[in-house]
């Protein structure tokens, strides 16, 4: 009897563990809800040649070739809403695609209308800051980080 | 595969059991990973995620990982237990229990997948922990049962077994031992087994969505049910077979008597 009133007592301390780590945590679905404005892109791995090296900001030209099978690169406002969408929306250009979060809240999938997926690693969230990473196949090496700031 | 345990088991028993389960888990691990972007099977990642996530103060991640290796750690408890308490009464029973278990949660995640599923965060971090359980709960099963032989929802240990034992097959004295040879083709086996559930996995679930979860069950109602063949229906037949010799005997035998009887009446 003893030994099981020790099961139960070790079941129940790490139930409440769980229940004290994911109480007051808001949730990345909450947390990535609201107006977000688009503040760099960068690369992560630069090169590894010091000349090279010293340009991590990817220029505009850059951005748009890299980004052109890509919904995002003609976004400078990202506004994620509750009901699933998410309204990008750029200097002539506004568009509205679907969103959802996967895994343990680190991969957000967006979705068009004719069915096309991307997908990012959402490698910071908090109250005023988002960073989003992506793989790119092009001639941009490494990956690139999109960084939002909270407006 | 079910009834016997331990050192009971022949190699025989632990290759079906070991190639139907990896071959589960290998495409319900690939089909986590598709759909819901975590592992289902395999733990040491969420270990090394786990760790991440402390370091970061991410404290929703840290939960959500830790009830993950929790559940699976859950899995394997559950397995062993009704295991070393059961076995006694009914060792069929006690080592189908698991299985049967494991398919209920993974039905649950197709069915719900296939009806309910509204791509939202909390439903896939739900779907992936009853995933995780399922496998624990098989692994758990497999792994007492033959002794820790038959480990069949990841493959670290088993790619260690086999680097170690394919070093050894360089020296004829372990080429020729049978236990070493039974044992490369155990884990090799397992090894493709996972392998090839993975692949069919990732062509299936872009073919036939969350039904892919019901083929999983599939596989692993064979694995009770074979068990349960043997037992029963094997013997019912062996048994109706008795039965129809010994009337067939004693109908045999009331004829000859008949037939004694009625010789000197004639």
């Amino acid at each position: 009897m003893r030994v099981w009133l020790t099961y139960i007592f070790a079941l129940g301390t790490v139930v409440l563990l769980f229940y004290a780590l994911i109480t007051d945590r808001v949730s990345p679905e909450q947390q990535i809800l609201g107006e977000w404005k688009e503040i760099s892109w960068e690369y992560e791995k630069v090169d590894k040649n010091e000349r090279v090296a010293r340009y991590r900001h990817i220029s505009d030209f850059v951005k748009q070739t890299m980004g052109q099978h890509l919904i995002i690169h003609q976004a400078e406002t990202w506004t994620f809403l509750d009901n699933g969408k998410l309204k990008l929306r750029g200097e002539d250009k506004e568009e509205i695609v679907s969103w959802t979060i996967k895994g343990r809240g680190h991969i957000l999938e967006l979705r068009h209308d004719n069915d096309a997926v991307e997908y990012y690693d959402i490698t910071g969230l908090d109250q005023q800051k988002m960073m989003l990473n992506f793989d790119s196949d092009m001639q941009v090496r490494g990956i690139a980080k999109l960084t939002f700031e909270k407006i | 595969m079910l009834r016997k345990y331990s050192n009971s088991r022949t190699l025989k028993d632990n290759l079906r059991l070991g190639v139907l389960t990896a071959y589960a888990a290998g495409m319900v691990n690939i089909a986590s990973l598709m759909i819901f972007f975590a592992f289902a099977s395999n733990v040491t990642g969420h270990y090394a995620i786990l760790a991440a996530e402390i370091a970061r103060g991410n404290w929703y991640q840290v939960a959500i990982v830790f009830g993950w290796i929790f559940l699976f750690f859950l899995g394997s408890f559950t397995s062993n237990l009704v295991v070393i308490h059961f076995n006694h009464r009914n060792t069929y029973l006690a080592h189908a229990f698991p299985l049967v278990l494991e398919i209920l949660c993974l039905l649950t995640v197709g069915i719900y997948g296939e009806y309910f599923y509204e791509e939202t965060l909390t439903e896939s971090e739900f779907l992936v922990a009853l995933m995780l359980y399922a496998m624990g709960l098989q692994n758990g099963l497999t792994a007492s049962i033959s002794n820790s032989k038959v480990k069949t929802t990841h493959l670290t240990g088993a790619t260690t077994d086999l680097g170690i034992l394919y070093s050894m097959f360089t020296k004829r004295e372990f080429r020729e031992n049978p236990e070493i040879r039974a044992k490369a083709l155990l884990t090799t086996s397992i090894a493709v087994a996972y392998l090839s559930g993975g692949i069919s996995a990732g062509f299936v679930y872009l073919q036939i969505g969350f039904k892919m979860f019901y083929i999983v069950c599939f596989f692993l109602i064979i694995v009770i049910f074979y068990d349960f063949y043997k037992l029963r229906l094997v013997r019912y037949l062996n048994l109706s077979k008795v039965k129809l010799t010994n009337n067939h005997q004693s109908f045999n035998t009331r004829s000859k008597q008949k037939k004694e009887v009625k010789a000197p009446v004639s």
